[in-house]
């Protein structure tokens, strides 16, 4: 490889992302793309962030697993000279979590894009994809950052996406009065007053001093316009299985024909 | 009858990047025909470690078969096996012997707390499998504990539990002070799993958690078990064969320009990009069509390169991401997401047709206590889960293993640091791309 292209703006290749052409298609485009920065909608204080985690008090020296590693003394690897690592392995940090649940009903987005959205854009990350939940570990002041980014920007909802260390169940449930997915911890609670919705509890479900504004639920409609998840009462899939279905039969084929390890057998005689 | 043979050369490159040998037969890679990897193997069958250490605290406080089991009227307080080791290690020595040349070793690490017995070539020629060294090791330390301390016949058998713990009630040597790289064949989860069976940490032991010579290793032990299970013959053979030269033995440069050009800023989508611009550049991929929405489908030219490129980057990917937060646990989210979205990006199939998604996925369950199972360095390829990866996934975890920095409950050091002491002056386990890439031109050079 020449040297020229060890700098990633000198590479030809772009990424693509997924297939399909609808609006759906495009927000997960959109979303997975580390080039793209996504829309922030509302503040949240690292503190606020913190008490959400709920592993540590606000100011509360971080728990460490391990000495740091200059203190450590790294073992003689020519990968760990060529792999930086995170603030957070770099001070030892113990790994920490927070995980979401993201409703059927136009959440903007959820697990399987999630998973995906973590690879394209965070280093360091571990993620495990559920259908009704997706932790996400990684080193706690590498999360924080992290957790800031995806509670603030356009990919999260306070009505259908919510943060969950436990008890996740909800998101295959129909929303209440209000409009906010089922929690059996109730966690969120929903003005009236200002219309905003509060996390009245952590992740844990621990109730809170202060409650934390995570301001007005977005409308349905604006939903329709920001989720990456086809529905029939949206955009149904049909319109991209084209698409999705010539991408996925040549990944199929091309395994036959590695897994069988030759040219694609015959069809058998009827 | 003709020949198997796959005519095709690499240039190998080492863990630093480095150019070791160019126009490599890839032919010579195959274990059956490179020297360098019999000889680690052959080491490594004839080698147990004896932890005289637990025998002396088992005898003296009667602790014998590990947790549960007391019985102090077999203890012997008095007993002092570490400081007699030397003694018990000349008669362990006259035992195993079978000529006054031959190659077995017997020898003390740790201060006498630790007896290292490699048995000689005869022996392991007439044993029928690989338990030789802990049966033969095992009882040939019972003795010489019971000839040295004149123990009774009732103490005795006490003796034998320390060693051999509740072996033969249990399959395997349970609460024993028998360690070997290598599990007993009762748990062998197929016929011809037996190089499966060493575990991730020992791996990485031995290559004193360099992760480039953990991958290494780790692959040489599954083209080991390839020849042994007979999936090394006919139209798999390119297959593997490939997939070991340029996913373990860093052929072309591939990983190491990787991880250097993704190493400050890069994640596993980057990595993705890194080696599609690659392969495209190599020839290895195509454009196959363009859809409505601009999409393009890539279809193979190559599959089996391709199949190693992709593995490339799945071990590239493995670097890159658990190397940024020197964790280990987050292999098995990088072999599912790397799978994934490779063949969402390209319409390209993934590494090994799909049976690396699948082992990814049990794996996370596995490590991340949602099915019981166990941590990233206790893993071996004969666990139900990775053992559905041929070749490809366990390279990965052993590189994860090598680049964590201390949150593993189960450490390579704490675990099995003792075969990084044993094996730390052999050639071909220190410079395990190098030696093999010798031997492979070797190889290459007898057949022409």
């Amino acid at each position: 490889m020449s040297n020229k292209r060890d700098k990633p703006s000198n590479r030809k290749y772009r990424p693509q992302f997924c297939p399909g052409k609808t609006l759906i298609a495009e927000n997960r485009r959109r979303y997975l793309n580390p080039d793209y920065k996504l829309k922030k909608i509302r503040p949240l204080s690292e503190e606020e962030i913190t008490r959400l985690l709920g592993f540590r008090a606000p100011g509360e020296a971080y728990k460490s697993v391990h000495p740091p590693l200059e203190e450590l003394g790294e073992p003689d690897c020519p990968i760990r000279r060529l792999v930086e690592p995170t603030p957070g392995a770099k001070a030892g940090d113990a790994i920490k979590f927070i995980q979401f649940t993201d409703s059927i009903y136009f959440a903007p987005i959820m697990s399987t894009i999630r998973a995906r959205l973590y690879h394209w854009r965070y280093r360091g990350c571990d993620v495990g994809a559920l259908s009704g939940r997706i932790p996400l570990e990684m080193r706690e002041r590498d999360l924080e950052v992290v957790a800031k980014e995806l509670l603030e920007t356009e990919i999260f909802d306070p009505a259908v996406n919510a943060v969950r260390a436990i008890t996740v169940h909800g998101h295959s449930l129909r929303l209440d009065e209000n409009g906010i997915m089922f929690d059996a911890k109730r966690r969120t609670m929903y003005s009236a007053k200002d219309n905003c919705i509060y996390y009245v509890k952590d992740q844990w479900g621990r109730t809170l001093g202060t409650p934390i504004n995570f301001g007005t639920r977005t409308s349905e409609e604006e939903l329709k316009e920001r989720t990456c998840a086809y529905r029939t009462d949206n955009i149904d899939f049909e319109e991209d299985a084209d698409e999705f279905l010539r991408t996925t039969f040549n990944v199929y084929e091309n395994r036959v024909r590695g897994g069988w390890g030759k040219e694609i057998p015959k069809p058998l005689k009827p | 009858m003709r020949e198997q043979t796959v005519p095709e050369y690499v240039n190998l490159y080492n863990d630093s990047g480095k150019l070791v040998a160019e126009k490599v037969p890839v032919d010579g890679l195959d274990p059956a025909r490179n020297r360098a990897v019999t000889r680690m193997l052959y080491e490594m069958k004839r080698t147990v470690v004896i932890d005289l250490d637990k025998v002396e605290k088992s005898l003296r406080t009667g602790s014998l078969g590990g947790e549960y089991c007391r019985m102090p009227h077999y203890a012997m307080p008095e007993i002092a096996i570490v400081e007699n080791a030397e003694r018990i290690r000349e008669r362990v020595e006259a035992f195993i012997r079978t000529s006054k040349k031959d190659d077995a070793r017997v020898a003390l690490f740790d201060n006498g707390k630790r007896l290292l017995v490699q048995l000689p070539r005869s022996t392991l020629e007439v044993s029928a499998d690989y338990t030789a060294p802990a049966l033969v090791g095992g009882a040939a330390s019972v003795q010489a504990i019971v000839d040295e301390f004149d123990i009774d016949p009732l103490k005795a058998q006490a003796c034998a539990s320390a060693v051999f713990g509740r072996y033969p009630s249990t399959i395997d040597f349970k609460g024993g002070a028998i360690n070997s790289a290598m599990g007993v064949p009762l748990r062998l989860e197929h016929l011809g799993y037996g190089w499966r069976t060493v575990s991730s940490n020992v791996i990485v032991s031995i290559a004193n958690r360099n992760a480039m010579k953990s991958a290494a290793l780790s692959g040489c032990f599954e083209m080991s078990y390839l020849v042994n299970a007979g999936n090394l013959v006919g139209r798999y053979r390119r297959l593997y064969l490939l997939g070991f030269a340029y996913e373990c033995l860093n052929a072309e440069n591939l990983v190491y320009n990787t991880v250097r050009a993704l190493g400050r800023e890069g994640t596993t989508g980057k990595v993705i990009c890194e080696i599609m611009e690659r392969a495209l550049d190599d020839g290895v991929i195509r454009k196959k069509e363009a859809l409505p929405s601009g999409f393009t489908i890539y279809e193979p030219v190559d599959l089996e390169l391709w199949n190693a490129y992709a593995a490339c980057g799945m071990l590239a990917a493995t670097m890159v991401n658990c190397g940024a937060a020197r964790c280990a646990h987050s292999v098995s989210s990088v072999i599912v997401n790397y799978n994934e979205m490779l063949l969402n990006e390209s319409g390209l199939p993934d590494v090994e047709f799909g049976r690396a998604t699948g082992t990814g996925l049990l794996l996370d369950f596995l490590t991340h206590a949602l099915y019981g199972g166990g941590e990233v360095g206790l893993m071996t390829a004969n666990h139900p889960n990775l053992k559905t990866t041929k070749l490809f996934a366990m390279p990965c975890v052993c590189a994860a293993t090598a680049l964590d920095a201390g949150t593993l409950t189960y450490p390579p050091e704490k675990m099995t640091g003792i075969f990084s002491q044993i094996f730390r002056e052999m050639t071909e386990f220190k410079n395990p791309i190098e030696s093999i890439a010798e031997a492979a031109i070797e190889a290459g050079n007898g057949r022409e």
